[in-house]
């Protein structure tokens, strides 16, 4: 029996995320389980579905993060678990994986950890690594056939072009998006089930967190400002003969350095 | 009174909701060109979502959820492929549903958590070439031999028919006794002497394989008779009511997806140098269909509620049924006209919507019979003299 865990972030479910002039997520709307965290959850089924185990899906977030744990467990995971204290608003990604690092710690030990690469909202794609960093455990990324044997995690990575066998001794933290597989769709009789149980939530005190460890203040980074970058498209017909077309392209595309000659 | 969704409700919906836009939005078109039955993948999703067993009790394999999720699942199936729904809505309330309402045990056991996982498809079919909204017109004929019934005959339009393992069919155990005289028979494909006719070419619903139904001396055990022999017909108008629901959720999906298709449209399409939303002739057109589709909403949950409490709902459902298919096929019409020559086309999915649509006043109970049914409990209601 394997103890897996699933770190899972609400993010808003629209494209276009807002951000607040302090640099903070705008947290309105409709929200969602973040699209990569879908695709570690359907490993972590996977793995279960091959080898049995316990799935405990654990976030960090406000009270309203209860609802993406909700689907989680209707999505199949075992159990879930919400980080929340208000003391935690305005964490950086390094605040965010020690709390993660603390709560795993506390509800563990996992034999395997599984995270989504990155979320649609802040895509730094920190917090896997930094969670790695602080446990000192391997960090798989790019998985594809994930198997566990003795007590070891093995992995045919894709590497561009190659596949590089991995192998490496668990406890592993391993990370998921789009192309790792297909996260299935929520099954009825477990959305059903998915409210039978009140989310299990924890706080900074319960995790033996200091205060002054966490939030805006306990951040090492800050984002200062929040920036439109505006993609500029240039519209250009060419005229002419094929020939001259032709031409007249490549030298436009040579000028601009879009083509090597 | 409570307007409010549930929990359950709301995820309900949401989850339904992402599969279809994803899934079969993608793909509705070309099911539909192409005349083609639903791929192995799209029932095997459906499985696993327990698609098929909406309402049907957990220990039979079903979600167990209630009337008013089931009415939201088959809403979100059927904006995104009304083909789709259809399959999905007749196997679960008028096949599924009326097993777990009606049948015995061991019929349950035997066929319930096949159909509830998706493992087997349900079909039911009272209707014959000379037996449509009058059941009484019934010529297929089970004859007790026996142990087992003997079924000859034949049934026509029947929704999942060419794929079909677990039908509900009815036949005539005694001529001489009209409607008295109906049994309803659960029967499988499997069974020596059933088979497939023609599969029907059709206006729309084009990716279900509606088919005849043949029956050759086809011996049925007496344990698969549902509920009494002689109450086919009482039971028939009895699941009817249940799928009616059903289809209703279906014509508000395709209501709702044309009215969505042209509200998007109204503001991107520009004549005159403004959206033609801005034009009152357009706007009025938008609000009549979202004022009438939201408006069969309500009757529609109305029913589902009523019988999610043990009510009658005969009367719920077929208004509901009525007003969901002609609201839904005015909302239609009045789609295409918005998208005017570009609704005609094939190349978008209006007309698509538009000849599903019309098939839904006209199964499961035509309008005219929905008018009938509500009449009736009307006259019964004030006759018995003046107060």
């Amino acid at each position: 029996m394997l103890n897996i865990a699933v770190l899972v972030k609400q993010v808003p479910a629209n494209k276009s995320v807002k951000m607040n002039p302090d640099g903070t997520l705008v947290r309105e709307g409709s929200l969602v389980i973040n699209p990569d965290d879908l695709n570690a959850i359907e490993a972590a089924l996977d793995i279960k579905e091959k080898y049995g185990g316990n799935i405990t899906a654990i976030s960090m977030g406000p009270p309203q993060a209860k609802d993406a744990i909700i689907e989680a467990k209707a999505m199949g995971v075992d159990k879930g678990v919400l980080v929340c204290d208000p003391k935690l608003k305005g964490s950086d990604t390094w605040v965010t994986a020690k709390v993660l690092v603390a709560s795993l710690k506390k509800l563990g030990p996992f034999d395997l950890i599984f995270a989504g690469v990155e979320a649609i909202d802040g895509n730094t794609a920190h917090v896997p690594y930094q969670v790695s960093q602080l446990m000192r455990i391997p960090l798989i990324t790019q998985f594809q056939n994930l198997k566990v044997e003795k007590g070891q995690m093995i992995t045919n990575r894709i590497k561009g072009h190659e596949f590089q066998l991995v192998r490496a001794a668990l406890p592993v933290i391993i990370t998921a998006n789009k192309q790792s597989n297909r996260p299935r769709y929520y099954n009825l009789r477990r959305i059903k089930h998915a409210f039978d149980e009140e989310v299990e939530a924890l706080d900074l005190k319960q995790l033996g967190i200091d205060d002054k460890e966490v939030g805006a203040l306990g951040s090492p980074t800050q984002v200062l400002k929040i920036t439109q970058n505006v993609h500029k498209r240039e519209n250009k017909k060419i005229e002419g003969t094929d020939k001259e077309i032709a031409n007249k392209l490549i030298e436009l595309l040579t000028r601009n350095n879009l083509l090597k000659t | 009174m409570d307007f409010q969704f549930t929990p359950i409700q709301l995820l309900t919906q949401r989850s339904v909701r992402r599969f279809a836009k994803e899934q079969l939005a993608v793909i509705a078109p070309r099911l539909d060109r192409e005349h083609q039955a639903h791929p192995k993948e799209v029932i095997d999703q459906l499985a696993a979502q327990n698609l098929y067993g909406i309402q049907v009790p957990e220990e039979y394999e079903g979600a167990g959820l209630d009337s008013i999720s089931y009415c939201l699942a088959i809403e979100e199936i059927s904006k995104a492929c009304a083909a789709t729904g259809l399959m999905v809505t007749v196997h679960n309330s008028v096949v599924a549903l009326p097993i777990a309402t009606f049948g015995t045990d061991d019929q349950k056991r035997r066929y319930l958590a096949d159909l509830a996982s998706g493992r087997k498809i349900g079909a039911f079919s009272i209707t014959e070439p000379n037996a449509g909204s009058d059941v009484s017109g019934m010529q297929t004929v089970a004859v007790k031999d026996g142990s087992d019934y003997v079924l000859n005959g034949m049934k026509c339009f029947v929704t999942n028919g060419a794929f079909a393992e677990t039908c509900i069919i009815g036949a005539t155990v005694d001529r001489t006794a009209g409607n008295k005289g109906v049994a309803l028979f659960l029967v499988e494909k499997a069974f020596p002497g059933v088979s497939v006719g023609k599969i029907e070419r059709k206006m729309g619903m084009r990716a279900n394989p509606v088919s005849e139904l043949f029956f050759d001396n086809v011996r049925v055990p007496k344990e698969n008779v549902l509920g009494k022999l002689t109450d086919g017909f009482k039971l028939s108008m009895k699941i009817l009511d249940m799928g009616r629901i059903g289809i209703a959720a279906q014509s508000l999906g395709i209501g709702m997806a044309a009215f969505e298709a042209a509200a998007r449209y109204a503001t991107e399409r520009k004549q005159f140098n403004q959206p033609i939303g801005e034009f009152q002739a357009i706007k009025f057109k938008l609000a009549e269909m979202k004022a009438s589709l939201e408006s069969a909403r309500y009757l529609i949950y109305k029913a589902a509620d009523l019988k999610g409490h043990g009510l009658p709902y005969s009367e719920a459902s077929a208004m509901a049924k009525y007003v969901a298919a002609e609201n839904a096929m005015k909302a239609c019409t009045d789609a295409m006209q918005i998208f005017g020559g570009y609704g005609y086309v094939e190349e978008l999915p209006v007309e698509r919507y538009f000849r599903d649509c019309k098939i839904t006043q006209i199964y499961e109970g035509t309008s005219e019979i929905m008018q009938i049914i509500i009449g009736n409990a009307i006259l019964k209601e004030f006759s018995g003299g003046l107060i």
